[in-house]
């Protein structure tokens, strides 16, 4: 099966690339503005960790019904973050938006709500990934807080 | 605290039972379960439940019965090293199952938010489930239903015995599907809701 993920120039999303052997995007490709070249050149039936924060919604609409998709979300959709009110806001849309196209999806989809300290530990968020492809009747996985 | 013991509320039938024959193959650890079959009624014999299950190194919150699951999470979330809750993946529907069933697993799933965000809570592995295979409707209830999507008991074994070895994870929801025949049982159980409601 083949993996790619977008974002992976440092930290977790490095992490996961190497992992998971997956074919990146990043710079020069534009996150943002590039999404539907870089959909197309997913391959159909693969599996694809949004990582990066960009355009997230985008990218689960033109591949739900074509990928595994993994979706990096956070504790700030459920624990509002007034220094980021627009982060905040965007990740509760992210986390409904995934909860209720799974009810429908032809294909398996994951959120993740990291929290800081699971966004740094990144083994148990790979390990939680390889969990989910052998188990992908699972749609959910929550992280603890005070870590 | 802990005396090497796993226990777990209603373990003759469904998912307990495949998590009590798991855990007794695969575990070196003592496997109590505690069931209305062998005098731990979680309502009746509520304080013997507490009694049993106090020093556990993990205790499973399996059965329900009204809200007796909430009331044994908070006698045994200072009394044990770990707990799994069973919760259901209906909480997020009370519009659709207007329940005690959902309201009660609603309260579950807050307080085990609620506890799992102190300094110091123990691991809790609050899990979402969705239908299971191999349930079987009580008839005499009417707001019972089920679905031609159900989840292997197989996963969720396999999630707790994932989760006991990292438990770092806090939550783990299961899919469901809205199948037709899902669709068609709402409107069963519940003929006052609009059917344009059931979209999502």
């Amino acid at each position: 099966m083949k993996f790619y993920i977008t974002g992976s120039t440092r930290g977790l999303g490095r992490y996961l690339a190497e992992y998971f052997n997956c074919e990146a995007f990043n710079r020069p490709f534009d996150l943002n503005s590039d999404v539907e070249e870089i959909c197309n050149a997913i391959e159909d039936s693969s599996t694809v960790i949004l990582n990066a924060h960009a355009s997230q919604l985008k990218y689960i609409e033109l591949l739900k019904d074509r990928c595994k998709l993994v979706v990096m979300g956070s504790i700030a959709a459920v624990n509002f973050d007034p220094d980021m009110p627009e982060y905040s806001e965007q990740k509760y849309d992210l986390e409904k938006t995934v909860q209720q196209l799974a009810l429908h999806s032809k294909y398996p989809m994951l959120y993740l709500q990291l929290t800081s300290s699971s966004y740094r530990d990144y083994h148990t968020v790979a390990r939680s990934i390889q969990f989910w492809l052998d188990n992908p009747t699972i749609t959910f996985i929550g992280y603890n807080i005070n870590e | 605290m802990s005396e090497h013991k796993i226990v777990i509320t209603g373990h003759t039938a469904g998912l307990g039972k495949a998590i009590y024959d798991k855990f007794t193959e695969v575990s070196c650890h003592e496997i109590v379960g505690l069931s209305r079959s062998n005098g731990y009624d979680i309502d009746a014999d509520f304080d013997k439940v507490v009694e049993e299950a106090s020093g556990a190194e993990l205790f499973i919150n399996n059965a329900y019965r009204d809200g007796q699951q909430l009331k044994l999470f908070h006698a045994l979330k200072d009394k044990v090293d770990m707990m799994v809750v069973m919760g259901s993946v209906s909480r997020h529907y009370p519009e659709l199952i207007p329940t005690d069933y959902v309201k009660d697993k609603q309260a579950l799933a807050e307080a085990c938010r609620l506890e799992s965000i102190k300094p110091d809570s123990i691991p809790i592995l609050h899990l979402d489930l969705s239908f299971l295979e191999g349930t079987t409707v009580n008839e005499d209830d009417p707001t019972a239903f089920t679905s031609d999507y159900n989840t292997p008991l197989e996963d969720i074994v396999d999630t707790i015995i994932f989760w006991a070895g990292k438990p770092t994870i806090n939550q783990v929801e299961f899919r469901w599907k809205l199948t037709e025949h899902v669709r068609k049982e709402f409107e069963r159980i519940n003929p006052n809701l609009d059917p344009s409601r059931i979209t999502f």
